[in-house]
């Protein structure tokens, strides 16, 4: 095959992969425009050429809960409602959004997101074992997200304490799983199908994208729980000889050459089907400089307690190129836009591509010059995520009602009315101790370690226990409203803090209007008043339980369980 | 045609069947909400049962030996001090220990004497899921979850998979539901009849906890308004309509209810009275029971830990199958027995067997099988298979089957792969199905 016809197929495959239908720069709009109007510009487009009117903005009290659930990871208190409702501040929605990006909540609330996209329901690593306490210190330091991608790979310049590169490290023992979790990942690309035949939607991806995937992690491994990499590999012919001991000879021989077929150097491949180049560490005998360097690890090994000495390390490492290729000019978009869209994914309900680790060029976003405007952004300032978040909440399209008043609800990727989203197990927890008392939460006025402490002693992890995981249209079982409805133990603490307060309140007009306010952060409606007010009529002999059992309802109704 | 983003592999290796596309809902639809009433009216219940089906999965946790149970060798090396006997199925004869069974095997049970697997280290987890190779990186189901929900019907108000241990700890024989959703979920019971989280919390009465939950629902109507669309929220309001209804199946765990006689029969052991329960659970229409009765592990005094633990398996085994008889239940109750391994021919210095995976015995008794065959065989010796070799998954193919469920239907991971339920081309026994 000629070299350029070679080329242009490499060429077309790199195109197919790399998923940028996005337009040519001098279609998107300017890169000095705000977030807000290209959100909302693209979007309305959109609805538009659909014919479809969207639903209206949601009310204040709405749109405060919503924005401190995605940005702090908990409800807002009643008084922060309240203040927020009261602005007459023209500029109030931008002040909030800057006030939350810079609380230690947003800090806790993004390590726990990251967290779980990060172990990418992995089922062989345990909820705890997670990169977490590293998150937490990378969100402190508003790291960005090329840097943190970088830690958790384990090829930083500078060693980060918290060992973002357990991430790798305890994935090496299946590595399938590890190419599967670092393409979905960091590059939004599934592409596990390939392990076994070819991807059904780009027929160009093999066999070799997934092993040539995979071939980054193959020489690392671990050292007394550093990752490191091997400078020699496992020579094949060593397997050979293994094998034809006390065998049959004709077998022998069959053997030993199908063995030497396999043992050509495996192709480092990116997603985008580009071979990188490598430069193995030359060896006389390949077969002794392995052997030979096993057992040196083998005896660092034993030594290390006391004299942490290394392993001597290769000049090249497959990890480091990963880095460098997939954050080059060329090839950056894969990594940009699997960032964007999984944010975009989280703060909007529904994806700009979905599924969210299947951005190809056979799938398109539904959005491509947004997808495109928003991957510029990233890129051009530098992988901030604060920006990004922020961004995406600025706009019309995020503060829309969740609630459709017609009767056939408009395709979700018109993004034509808010999204309906079940709270992941933190936020349930966190949000469950702020409706007991708000008064645990400190205000902005206050030192950041104690507003940080308040925030950890409600991160309850005996409480998030009984949470159910949220996934893709995975329906809540009914373990949950069993354990709601029946446990002694949590039924004794709903409420508990609560209901002294209440019962200050004064009368029951006062009581309902509390415990409104404190649970479902707004006033009740009249027809809500009115049901809660029959319901104490009825208890008004045993006024406690009355009122015990309106702050069930509430804790438990669909409204608390939600982000709406 | 699928949805485009919900498809993921359009590859001829992975071809829908028309037959997966259809599912089982046959026997699904009749009244499961009736269950709780049928126990007190039984020509109510015949007619429900007709088509209902259900599974008791009987799993021997440890390594029931094969040589002390269903494939004697007396008088060879590996044979061990016990005969064996002449069962109702001629030329058939099962170890002396199991007199009662011996009897019944005519008219009940099949017995698969060549099945054989490969993981020896009591990883009932892996069992339960078949030993597949074929799903990694995958959550995939148990055994017990899928056929809980193969069978269940989704507005049934009994629980839909229950597992009784009779031990404190079964960690390592629990089955999961894993990416097919937490309803299938099993509810483990170690070590006694009735679940946990069943029951009031002392705080409240029984008469406010139905006004507290329907003050809930009529509350939640406000905001269910303009947001049908979700379904994760609908199932959030379902969940709380539900827990009323399995509160009430509660009587179903009693067997103070059962007569003392019918009690007597099962006999007074932790493992007489949970089946004593499966059979009530059943009755009433839960699709999926597992009795794990350990501890079968036996590399010391293999012989006299099984005279004491195979008569009673005896015992409960044939109680179970004549109940289930007599209520008209066992032609749609599969009783399935199973266990994580065998144990070898060889005796060691202990008097005891070790592991051993290459050949042992289970058998499954009622829905859908033929009786009184015996598929496949070992050698004389029981070292090896003679003939018939069946893997765990074939085993699950056959256990679907006889329940009228496809066994290569698929379902989808979360990551869009289809996942059939048995990997692609696993063929069933078809010699022990009616």
């Amino acid at each position: 095959m000629p070299a350029y016809h070679f080329r242009s197929c490499l060429i077309l495959t790199a195109l197919l992969l790399s998923g940028t239908t996005r337009a040519a720069a001098d279609e998107l709009l300017p890169a000095d425009r705000a977030f807000a109007e290209v959100i909302d510009h693209y979007v309305d487009q959109k609805l538009t050429k659909a014919k479809v009117t969207p639903a209206p903005q949601a009310d204040d009290a709405t749109f405060v809960r919503r924005l401190y659930l995605d940005l702090a990871g908990r409800i807002p208190t009643p008084s922060e409602v309240r203040e927020y409702i009261g602005s007459t501040d023209p500029q109030k929605r931008t002040k909030l959004i800057a006030e939350l990006v810079a609380s230690p909540e947003f800090i806790r609330h993004n390590a726990t997101e990251f967290d779980v996209f990060l172990r990418n329901e992995n089922s062989d690593i345990s909820p705890q074992a997670g990169v977490r306490g590293y998150l937490i210190a990378a969100f402190k330091e508003s790291r960005p997200w090329d840097q943190m991608f970088r830690d958790l790979i384990g090829v930083s310049d500078s060693p980060h304490p918290d060992k973002p590169e357990t991430y790798v490290i305890r994935r090496l023992k299946d590595r399938e799983a590890l190419t599967r979790d670092i393409s979905s990942v960091f590059f939004g690309l599934n592409i596990s199908c390939a392990q076994c035949h070819r991807h059904p939607f780009i027929k160009s991806v093999t066999q070799d994208y997934f092993i040539g995937m995979r071939e980054f992690f193959a020489m690392s491994y671990d050292f007394q729980g550093n990752l490191l990499d091997r400078r020699f590999q496992k020579p094949a012919e060593d397997m050979a000889k293994k094998d034809s001991k006390g065998k049959k000879d004709g077998k022998d021989k069959k053997e030993e050459t199908a063995k030497k077929v396999e043992t050509m150097p495996v192709k480092l491949m990116f997603l985008n089907g580009q071979t990188v180049e490598r430069e193995d560490e030359p060896a006389e005998d390949p077969a002794k400089a392995f052997l030979e360097e096993s057992k040196a690890i083998e005896q660092l090994g034993k030594t290390y307690a006391k004299e942490k000495k290394l392993p001597q390390q290769p000049k090249f490492r497959a990890r480091v190129k990963l880095a460098e290729f997939a954050l080059q000019h060329e090839n950056r978009d894969m990594f940009a836009q699997a960032m964007v869209n999984r944010l975009w994914y989280r703060l909007y309900g529904y994806g700009l591509v979905m599924r969210i680790d299947q951005m190809h060029a056979k799938n398109p976003p539904s959005h491509p010059e947004l997808l495109g405007w928003l991957t510029r952004d990233f890129i051009a300032h530098k992988y901030d995520l604060k920006r990004l978040i922020a961004g995406l909440v600025s706009s019309k399209a995020y503060s829309r009602s969740s609630q459709w008043k017609e009767d056939s609800p408009p395709a979700p990727e018109l993004f034509a009315v808010g999204s309906i989203r079940p709270l992941m197990p933190a936020q349930w927890a966190v949000s469950f101790g702020i409706a007991n008392n708000p008064e645990l939460i400190l205000g902005r006025d206050k030192p950041l370690e104690a507003r940080e402490k308040a925030i950890i002693s409600l991160e309850n992890p005996g409480l998030q226990s009984h949470i159910a995981f949220p996934r893709d249209d995975m329906p809540i079982q009914i373990v949950e409203s069993m354990r709601l409805s029946n446990d002694a133990g949590l039924n004794s603490i709903i409420g508990k803090q609560l209901l002294p307060m209440l019962k200050k309140a004064g009368d029951r007009k006062a009581q309902i209007t509390q415990a409104m306010w404190a649970v479902l952060s707004r006033p009740p409606t009249v027809a809500e008043y009115e049901l809660f007010e029959r319901h104490l009529e009825a208890r008004k002999d045993s006024p406690d339980a009355g009122l015990q059992q309106m702050v069930w309802v509430l804790i438990n109704s669909s409204e608390f369980r939600f982000n709406h | 045609m699928l949805h485009p983003t919900k498809r993921f592999c359009g590859s001829p290796e992975h071809v829908l069947s028309r037959r997966a596309f259809f599912g089982s809902t046959a026997g699904m639809l009749a009244g499961s909400t009736l269950g709780l009433n049928a126990l007190a009216a039984p020509a109510l219940a015949d007619q429900m049962q007709r088509n209902q089906k259900s599974a008791i999965l009987i799993f021997l946790g440890g390594g029931m030996s094969q040589f002390e149970t269903w494939d004697p060798k007396p008088g060879t090396s590996t044979g061990g001090p016990f005969q064996s006997i002449q069962t109702s199925v001629p030329g058939v004869r099962i170890s002396e220990l199991m007199p009662l069974m011996a009897t019944r095997l005519r008219r009940h049970t099949a017995i698969i004497r060549s099945l054989s697997t490969v993981d020896l280290a009591h990883s009932g987890v892996n069992l339960l899921g078949g030993e597949r190779t074929d799903v990694r990186g995958v959550k995939a189901p148990t055994l017990g979850s899928i056929l809980a929900k193969e069978l269940s019907h989704p507005d049934s108000v009994v629980p839909d998979h229950v597992a009784f241990f009779n031990t404190k700890n079964g960690a390592n024989f629990l089955d999961s539901a894993g990416f097919i959703g937490s309803r299938y979920e099993p509810t483990n019971i170690f070590s006694r009849l009735t679940p946990e989280a069943n029951s009031l919390p002392p705080s409240i009465t029984d008469a406010d906890h139905r006004e507290r939950a329907t003050l809930r629902d009529q509350f939640n109507q406000g905001f269910l308004a303009g947001r049908q669309r979700d379904s994760v929220l609908s199932s959030h309001n379902t969940a709380y309509g539900r827990v009323r209804g399995l509160m009430a199946s509660d009587s179903l765990f009693d067997i103070t209810r059962e007569p003392q006689r019918v009690r007597d029969r099962y006999g007074a052991t932790l493992f007489g009275q949970q089946a004593l329960v499966a059979r009530r659970l059943v009755e009433g229409g839960v699709p999926f029971v597992k009795l794990l009765r350990g501890w079968w592990d036996t590399h010391t005094d293999n012989f006299d830990v099984h005279a004491q633990l195979v008569p009673d398996l005896d015992r409960v085994m044939s109680t179970l199958l004549d109940d289930l008889e007599d209520r008209g239940l066992l032609r749609n109750t599969l009783v399935i027995t199973f266990s994580e391994m065998g144990r070898t021919p060889i005796i060691n210095p202990a008097r005891g067997r070790d592991h051993w995976g290459k050949c042992w015995s289970v058998t499954l008794s009622g829905c859908g099988i033929k009786p009184g065959v015996v598929y496949g065989s070992t050698n004389e010796g029981g070292t090896d298979v003679a003939e018939g070799k069946v893997t765990a998954v074939e085993y699950f193919a056959t256990i679907f089957s006889a329940l009228g469920i496809d066994h290569q239907k698929e379902y989808h991971a979360p990551d869009g792969r289809p996942v059939a339920i048995t990997p692609y081309n696993t063929r069933a026994v078809t010699e022990v199905l009616a």
